[in-house]
């Protein structure tokens, strides 16, 4: 069992989201970055797409009450793990690596401290997080509030369960991890700041110069982002991100008074709508709406997005779906190289991913 | 019509050139009465012709009946993430590593196919929805703020706008936008009211609503353009949308729905 004792503004548990359900007009969820969802899985021994919570937005601080052993991923992270009781006589924060499986002992702390340059952390624990199977999947639905701990973020005070580990997972960490220690964990690449996207299915419908622009210029990441979408700015006034898209809109930015029928949405997706800041949509994004698709950021580079802080500076690429298909196939390849490192290899550091 | 190659794919390769091309892929491919065009890596679109049109009460049918030949047998098409109708159009959703985007194009080009066959040998529609609500609604005072307003821009009574919006059979065209919120097709032309200006930043839950040509039940609280007439007496009545129901939406695709004056 683990207590939360601090948390930030978006802590959820998050898996690799639903499926088969957007006909009932519910979405996608899960973890906005995969590759370190799964890593911090894969390090525990644990399937690639079990639950983990995702930590976004300010410190974190979680109390083991009973022995487990936990693997945190992320960019830019600083963990300690020290006695919880702070009065004890041998009171040590002790900094520990990221993307290494940690054994929490009963009364211990772990904490995360973020920095300016902070994206999204995952904590995995082995064996998984005990909270019910809604829809085909553990994720939370924070707009439907159901799914992971009671269908909401985390708040201090909570108590999550957790499912026992196979003996056999139990063994292999304690024989590989269990007195190994100041080993660098798991490199993780930076994000970085172009995106490469391929073309939406309304980008015709834009003028040239509008396209122009769109693929040129950099964009600044607005504070006003969720798990639904992230506002793009030319500047860095701020606005609000809102879920308002219930119907057909008219394309205004470019006075065409073409209305738009509702059609599906799929995370990744770039709206350009009338005010002509663009809104990549991700993991939360609603099922359908109405406003123009001018591209589409490519799977393989949507963790990026869940990990650039905000006021990053970021802009387009335009690709092909070959390179779409080719970027996605490495990726999957990378964390396989690293289920296999961490099956033959104790010290891991050695193999970047 | 469908210009697909008929090469088969035993290994998944990365997509190659041939008749669809990437130009092809992404303006779409036309066949009989719809286009076929992909969205992302991810997915493939199939839209109706002519989707700009008031909605034809019968043309949605032909979504209706192309999402239900995927959505009864997800088994048979383990890659497929999702199968999304919507306005006039139906969205695909697939993992691209485990089957190459042709496959998709194909497939439901030869599904749109047969459908346009059977429906020209028989008379019977291509899809019908099996279930009928009749959900009771309270109207206007705290329940629809916009009621009034509604009323004065078409210059009806209020007791008018009810009655005309109890009047009519809807049909659920899709369900999208949040958890179990359907858009009702079967909206009086006399009804039909442009969206807010300025959207509300909060609709209560279970808010009856116009929106355009369309009506609908936000099930939950969400910012929102339509303007609130009413609320579903969720008191009395099954919950729009339950997460923890066998079928989690009360309402799904083709169904008919029915308003009912519940403070008359």
């Amino acid at each position: 069992m683990l207590k939360v004792i601090r948390t930030g503004l978006c802590s959820s548990i998050q898996d690799g989201g639903r499926q088969h359900v957007a006909q009932f007009g519910v979405c996608r969820a899960g973890v906005l970055d995969g590759n370190a969802a799964a890593l911090a899985n894969c390090a525990l021994q644990n399937t690639e797409t079990e639950a983990c919570l995702e930590i976004m937005q300010g410190a974190f601080e979680i109390e083991c009450l009973a022995n487990c052993w936990v693997c945190v991923t992320g960019q830019q992270l600083a963990l300690t793990l020290s006695p919880c009781d702070t009065q004890s006589n041998n009171h040590v924060n002790e900094p520990i690596h990221a993307g290494w499986p940690i054994p929490l002992h009963k009364g211990q702390c772990l904490s995360i401290m973020p920095c300016a340059e902070t994206g999204t952390a995952y904590l995995a624990v082995a064996g998984g997080f005990d909270v019910p199977v809604l829809l085909g999947s553990k994720s939370t639905d924070l707009g439907a509030q159901f799914g992971g701990f009671h269908g909401r973020t985390l708040q201090s005070g909570d108590t999550l369960a957790l499912l026992t580990p196979s003996l056999q997972q139990q063994a292999f960490l304690q024989q590989r991890y269990g007195n190994v220690h100041g080993v660098t964990g798991i490199h993780q690449t930076p994000p970085s700041a172009v995106l490469r996207a391929l073309p939406g299915p309304e980008e015709s419908k834009f003028s040239e110069s509008t396209c122009d622009m769109f693929w040129q210029q950099p964009w600044q990441i607005s504070p006003a982002r969720n798990r639904m979408g992230c506002r793009l700015h030319r500047n860095t006034k701020e606005t609000h991100l809102n879920n308002n898209d219930d119907g057909a809109h008219d394309i205004d930015s470019d006075n065409n008074n073409a209305m738009l029928n509702s059609h599906a949405i799929v995370p990744g997706t770039v709206q350009l709508p009338g005010n002509g800041e663009p809104i990549v949509l991700l993991a939360d994004a609603q099922t359908t709406g109405g406003y123009p698709r001018i591209a589409c950021v490519i799977q393989a580079d949507l963790w990026q997005l869940g990990q650039l802080p905000s006021h990053a500076r970021i802009r387009f690429e335009r690709c092909t779906r070959t390179e779409a298909w080719q970027a996605l196939q490495k990726q999957r390849a990378l964390i396989y190289r690293a289920q296999r490192a961490i099956l033959h290899d104790p010290t891991m550091s050695t193999h970047n991913v | 019509m469908t210009t697909i190659p008929q090469k088969s794919q035993q290994k998944i390769s990365a997509p190659s050139s041939g008749k669809l091309d990437q130009e092809s892929l992404q303006h779409g491919l036309q066949l009989a009465g719809a286009r076929v065009y992909t969205y992302g890596e991810t997915a493939i679109v199939l839209e109706l012709e002519k989707s700009n049109e008031r909605l034809a009460p019968g043309k949605q049918q032909y979504i209706w009946a192309l999402a239900h030949l995927f959505q009864q047998r997800w088994a048979e098409h383990p890659s497929i993430r999702d199968v999304v109708p919507a306005n006039h159009n139906l969205t695909i959703i697939f993992d691209p590593l485990s089957e190459h985007v042709t496959k998709w194009i194909r497939k439901l080009s030869q599904c749109w196919h047969d459908l346009n066959q059977q429906n020209t040998s028989t008379t019977t529609t291509p899809f019908a929805g099996t279930r009928t609500h009749r959900l009771a609604v309270a109207y206007g005072g705290e329940y629809g703020p916009d009621l009034k307003a509604v009323a004065q821009i078409h210059g009806l009574d209020v007791e008018e706008v009810i009655k005309r919006h109890t009047a009519s059979m809807y049909t659920v065209a899709f369900v999208g936008f949040q958890p179990g919120f359907a858009y009702l097709d079967g909206l009086d032309p006399v009804l039909h009211t442009p969206r807010l200006a300025q959207p509300r930043q909060r609709i209560p839950p279970n808010s009856v609503a116009i929106g355009g040509r369309q009506t609908g039940i936000y099930p939950a609280a969400s910012p929102g353009g339509w303007h609130i007439i009413g609320r579903y007496i969720r008191e009395t009545q099954a919950s729009l949308f339950d997460a923890q129901r066998e079928q989690p939406s009360l309402l799904s695709t083709g169904d008919l729905v029915n308003f009912v004056w519940a403070n008359a």
